[in-house]
């Protein structure tokens, strides 16, 4: 974590290689929390890219009472949830954008698509797993904005409950009600296919 | 612990954040109920299941792009950029360019006679008329020598073109047109100065006036007969005065024939004068019983202002002023001419009596002639009753 401060100053003063170390250190996880919010690589891509640009430009305002990852995680979240309200008041492009991602979905598990490819064992199985990580993405697109946040935060990104409220500036008991209702949510949207299984 | 307590807990339960009592407790649940026993597992395979999406890794080349991004100025920074750097360039530029705005206000300035005028009008301290008081009348006894105004500002500013003035020369046309009572006021300028043996012409001219707004004698009888020129159309018709007034400082001088004294020479200088002056001094000069003066006014009046409507008025007055003079034949001369070329002034009855009278004194009896005209054309007219006493005892 020093490293990040050592980077973070080295950035500020305007070495823009310091900042794309960071960016380096950081790009997994701000893209992963954007491909699963947006659930489409080209706009998470852009939305990713639009964070890491926000959190240079407000390198100024980071005083380091936290750590720098918390302080991302907070900027990445809110211009998530800022982004998918800005495009809900645009239900034109919010509709294009849907059926985008609902054809990209597939796109998502290339890990399973080049290990058919590749012939590799256990094809069916493989096969199930992307179909279900479709779903899922599907159903979690299908979430609140803010159940969904959460729901990344935790179950996919591994952030702990402490630093959820901090990233979201929210109470602990606000963060745990809201991932179980998020969690219960996608369990009953999920139990058809799982039951299938 | 009943079953919707336990599916409460499966979030804690799944984060392994439960522990003690609690935990025993709902162990001990799931393992007697089935159904949460199959809901915990649904709820674990869908946890699993979206954990297993896992982290996604960006393109290759993600951070590089951003960087560039990140290098890469906006807009507004490429603009303020371009307007000031490289400085050694863009200050030498901007500071010419702005001498030659500064230059090209100057030019502008100076080759725009409005925005100068207009300068002027706001920052000149005194008043051109004022200035041209003294210059404006002329010397007592030597010729005049007034520069009009506009040849004199064109001598102060030669490089000023010339349509300078006429804005001034309209608007002191416009003054006089609608403003009589400052046309009075600037009358004084341009009026010679008397000679040292006419004491005050102007007090007199504005006594005559003054008497010619009261019933008087003669003039008052006139009046009665029937109303002066100066009333029905005189200095009520400032139209045709103003022209004149406008033309005396531009027009060449044309001095009279040998004024013979000295107020032919003020009459010489009078080019200058209005018929306003002239009429009124003569109207003066008649009351003060002064009619040789009279009649020069008045004889000046009608030969430069022939076409003034108090011409037939000034007429009988300078006839008046031959019989005052006892200078009868010219009397007669001048009454013939108002009769002949005024034939519907309402002055004409006046002008017949004193025709007539003026023939008999000469010992015309023509003027018995004159009396009866006068008695046939204009019985109700007071001077037909005169005309019938006068018949009765000169013309049996």
């Amino acid at each position: 974590m020093d490293e990040d401060r050592s980077l973070v100053d080295r950035a500020r003063a305007g070495d823009t290689q310091a900042f794309e170390t960071l960016v380096r250190r950081y790009q997994r996880w701000v893209f992963t929390l954007a491909l699963r919010m947006l659930g489409d690589r080209a706009e998470a891509e852009d939305m990713a890219q639009e964070i890491l640009l926000k959190a240079y430009r407000g390198l100024g305002r980071f005083k380091g009472a936290s750590r720098f990852s918390t302080w991302l995680y907070s900027i990445a979240s809110h211009h998530c949830l800022n982004s998918l309200q800005a495009r809900r008041r645009r239900p034109a492009s919010s509709s294009g954008g849907a059926m985008r991602s609902q054809a990209r979905v597939e796109e998502d598990s290339p890990t399973a698509v080049d290990q058919l490819a590749n012939g590799a064992p256990r094809a069916d199985a493989m096969l199930e797993r992307a179909e279900l990580a479709r779903v899922v993405q599907a159903e979690l697109r299908n979430l609140r904005a803010d159940h969904r946040l959460i729901l990344i935060l935790r179950d996919i990104q591994g952030l702990s409950y402490e630093e959820i409220a901090d990233a979201l500036r929210l109470e602990l008991g606000t963060v745990r009600s809201r991932l179980h209702r998020a969690r219960m949510e996608l369990k009953t949207r999920l139990t058809p296919y799982l039951k299938s299984e | 612990m009943k079953c919707d307590q336990v599916r409460q807990a499966f979030s804690d339960l799944y984060d392994e954040r439960l522990s003690g009592p609690p935990l025993v407790t709902i162990t001990q649940h799931l393992a007697t109920c089935q159904d949460c026993r199959a809901e915990w597992a649904d709820f674990r395979k869908a946890m699993l299941a979206v954990s297993d999406l896992g982290r996604a890794e960006p393109s290759l080349g993600f951070a590089a792009r951003v960087r560039r991004r990140i290098e890469t100025p906006t807009r507004f920074q490429r603009f303020l950029h371009g307007f000031f750097f490289p400085l050694r360039v863009k200050v030498p530029i901007q500071a010419l360019a702005l001498l030659l705005v500064a230059f090209a206000g100057v030019l502008l300035y100076q080759r725009s006679p409005e925005l100068r005028r207009g300068t002027d009008l706001y920052s000149a301290p005194a008043p051109p008329v004022g200035r041209e008081v003294p210059v404006t009348r002329p010397a007592p006894a030597g010729p005049p020598v007034t520069k009009p105004p506009a040849e004199e500002r064109l001598q102060a500013r030669p490089s000023e073109p010339v349509p300078a003035s006429p804005p001034r020369a309209a608007l002191e046309g416009e003054r006089d047109r609608a403003a009589p009572a400052f046309r009075d006021e600037v009358k004084p300028l341009e009026k010679p100065a008397p000679p040292a043996d006419v004491p005050k012409t102007e007090e007199t001219a504005r006594e005559s006036r003054a008497k010619t707004a009261e019933p008087d004698v003669p003039v008052g009888r006139l009046r009665q007969v029937a109303p002066p020129a100066a009333e029905s159309g005189g200095p009520a018709a400032p139209s045709q005065l103003a022209p004149k007034a406008l033309a005396v400082p531009q027009a060449a001088p044309k001095p009279r024939e040998a004024p013979a004294s000295g107020k032919e020479a003020q009459t010489s200088a009078g080019q200058l004068r209005s018929a306003d002056e002239l009429y009124f001094d003569a109207l003066a000069d008649s009351a003060r019983q002064r009619y040789d003066r009279s009649i020069e006014d008045f004889r000046a009046f009608i030969d430069q202002h022939p076409r003034d409507t108090r011409v037939p008025e000034a007429r009988l007055r300078l006839a008046d002023a031959y019989v005052a003079e006892r200078r009868l034949a010219e009397a007669v001369q001048e009454y013939e001419t108002l009769v002949r070329e005024f034939p519907g002034s309402p002055l004409l009855p006046a002008a017949l009596f004193k025709l007539g009278q003026a023939r008999l004194d000469l010992g015309d009896r023509s003027g018995c002639q004159s009396l009866r005209n006068l008695i046939v054309r204009y019985p109700q007219a007071p001077e037909a009753a005169l005309a019938r006493e006068t018949l009765s005892a000169r013309c049996p």
